[in-house]
């Protein structure tokens, strides 16, 4: 399905609130269809403003967001929704409605006009069910479901979407390392056999290294790093950007490298302005 | 409650319509006089011979029901589309304050005693226009200038507007005289009575427009009620949703004030009633919540007539009277929805 060509990318991408100076940018980037991208920094760095500048959802004040090589400014809504789409951070859904209902309303980009799901729209939520292991689950409300599964529903409502492109605001915060390594290894399968382009901005350092192809390390608003896991992650780099002390190690099994922060006596210096 | 499939949403709608029409059919047997459905049916008949009787059964009665189901059926959707919009189950166009603006309008041209209109509108619709509008334009410029305001907010902000606006009526009640401090006091009650049919059906093509406007957002809704941020990232606009929602439920909020005054929690509890029994997917919601919010106001107006009667039949008195109807869905509304309240909350 990866046809090499970039399905995101951001050329002298920069953005600032109205009536506020700049913060983000100048960044250039590009994720091909089949690559997942890590976009890792403190808190405040800019992850999430990147993420809704990538989906649309802000709009750049210079520079621009391309999709498979077209504008995303300029794109109508509903077709920028049939190619891409975006979770947030702590994505809601009324109590009541079931899984099932959830993920069906994934497809209403492909069929604002219709009053009903079409049987393919069924077949559609139902292979995301399936991929995402929550066919189990589909008659259950929401409401019943634990965090981890309710976040498998939403991304299953986005794969619904049959998006080319998956944008994800912090997809695994405030979950168990058995979820947080479900929902990544589904995200890893995506975007090997359906050559999905996907962006995660993530906080954990050693998973993103572990299933991302690339990371993008970010610290206010500009691009320290870019590139796979074991450039990125070097304790010199992670100690300047996050002002602790990190360590790193390889493991013996894999010849991975994990990092750390070295917990010391002292509380750490304070980190960079802004969260 | 699942998905929601055609066969679904047929039937419950085919429900609720039928529940509107028997409630019509039987609305001219039910008065404060003591005339009965056979009575009225029959005199249907023969008007000549039963003048009285066909007056009070088709003159009085049926429009009144007519009416009734326009108002109720407009206010229940508009509570409907606020509670998804603001995802919030407090939210109608009573709580939003616009409710009061309409009211404050339509009361600033009884005072004044406007004459004229425009088209088939009379003055007291047009300043109830005015005044719904003057309070959406307050509650969005609020909205806009602090932004990402929560719904929350929002809502305190409009239940504070419709303070004012009660206050500012009551202003312009003290230096009315008595003949209009009468007419205000009635009005604000929310009453049937207090403008003509003519004007009400004239109200009509303006009201159906709006209902249709407001239904055919009902899969843009059931996106909202995912987050705003979804919502977006899956197509709908969320400012160009807003101010149709707003602007259709307000217009539509307006008109209906503007011909019986304010009439609260019909578009508070039949929202509410009507999501336990039928889902909250908005598509099957929004015209079922219209169809039993229209019902309901005309069973209301059953007790409004009815009420006095009973009442005086139980202090040996006797009383030909017709609560204002705003009194009645208040007192059948408040308690039942502290009981939906309490069901939900458990």
């Amino acid at each position: 399905m990866s046809d090499g060509r970039p399905a995101l990318t951001t050329e002298q991408l920069r953005f600032g609130y109205p009536g506020q100076s700049e913060f983000l940018g100048p960044l250039d980037f590009s994720c091909r269809g089949g690559e997942f991208w890590g976009v890792i920094g403190p808190n405040g760095a800019g992850k999430s403003t990147l993420l809704r500048l990538c989906a649309g959802l802000l709009a750049p004040t210079r520079g621009r967001v391309l999709l498979n090589g077209r504008s995303v400014g300029a794109m109508a809504p509903l077709e920028r929704a049939q190619q891409m789409a975006f979770l947030p951070q702590r994505p809601i859904a009324p109590p009541a409605a079931t899984v099932r209902e959830i993920v069906l309303l994934g497809r209403y980009p492909h069929r604002r006009y219709h009053v009903f799901e079409s049987p393919e729209d069924e077949r559609v939520a139902e292979d995301a069910l399936t991929r995402t292991e929550t066919l189990v689950l589909a008659d259950r409300p929401m409401e019943t479901l634990s965090g981890g599964e309710a976040q498998r529903v939403h991304l299953a409502a986005a794969l619904a979407q049959q998006p080319r492109l998956l944008v994800l605001d912090e997809p695994t915060t405030a979950l168990d390392p058995y979820h947080q390594v479900s929902i990544l290894s589904i995200l890893r399968s995506l975007a090997g056999d359906r050559g999905l382009a996907i962006v995660v901005a993530t906080h954990d350092l050693n998973l993103a290294g572990r299933f991302c192809d690339r990371l993008l390390l970010l610290a206010d608003g500009r691009a320290v790093c870019c590139g796979i896991a074991d450039e990125v992650l070097a304790p010199a780099t992670l100690e300047r950007v996050y002002r602790v002390p990190f360590r790193s190690i390889e493991d013996p099994q894999d010849g991975r490298r994990y990092v750390w922060p070295v917990v010391g006596d002292k509380p750490p210096s304070p980190p960079a302005e802004g969260d | 409650m699942g998905p929601l499939t055609p066969r679904r949403l047929w039937l419950s709608v085919g429900v609720c319509a039928l529940a509107a029409v028997a409630a019509i059919l039987i609305s001219p047997g039910v008065g404060t006089t003591p005339l009965g459905l056979v009575d009225a049916w029959k005199s249907l008949g023969d008007p000549e011979g039963h003048a009285q009787a066909y007056t009070i059964a088709f003159g009085l009665r049926l429009p009144r029901a007519g009416k009734a189901l326009l108002v109720g059926m407009t206010l229940a959707l508009c509570g409907a589309v606020f509670q998804t919009l603001f995802r919030n189950p407090l939210a109608t166009p009573y709580t939003l304050g616009i409710a009061s603006g309409g009211s404050l309008g339509a009361l600033v041209a009884i005072k004044l005693g406007l004459v004229g209109g425009f088209l088939f509108l009379s003055p007291v619709t047009l300043c109830a226009f005015a005044g719904a509008a003057a309070v959406v334009a307050a509650v969005a410029t609020l909205a806009r200038a602090t932004r990402g305001m929560s719904s929350n907010s929002l809502l305190l902000g409009g239940v504070t507007i419709a303070f004012f606006c009660s206050a500012l009526m009551l202003f312009v009640q003290y230096f009315a005289s008595e003949r209009e401090a009468f007419a205000i006091m009635r009005w604000m009650m929310g009453s049937l009575e207090t403008v003509g049919i003519e004007e009400a059906f004239g109200l009509l093509p303006l009201l159906v427009v709006a209902w249709g406007v407001l239904l055919m957002q009902a899969r843009a809704l059931n996106q909202y009620e995912l987050g705003e941020e979804v919502a977006a990232s899956r197509g709908v606009d969320p400012g160009h949703l807003q101010a149709v929602c707003i602007g259709f439920a307000s217009l539509a909020t307006a008109a209906v004030v503007s011909v019986c005054g304010p009439i609260g929690f019909v578009g508070l509890i039949v929202p509410h009633a009507v999501r336990g029994v039928f889902g909250r997917d908005a598509r099957i919601l929004l015209p079922t919540a219209a169809l039993l919010g229209g019902t309901f106001l005309i069973v209301c107006d059953w007790v409004s007539a009815l009420g006095p009667r009973v009442y005086g039949r139980l202090v040996g008195q006797e009383y030909i009277a017709h609560l204002p109807i705003g009194v009645t869905t208040a007192l059948i509304g408040a308690p039942l929805f502290l009981v939906i309240l309490r069901r939900r909350l458990r």
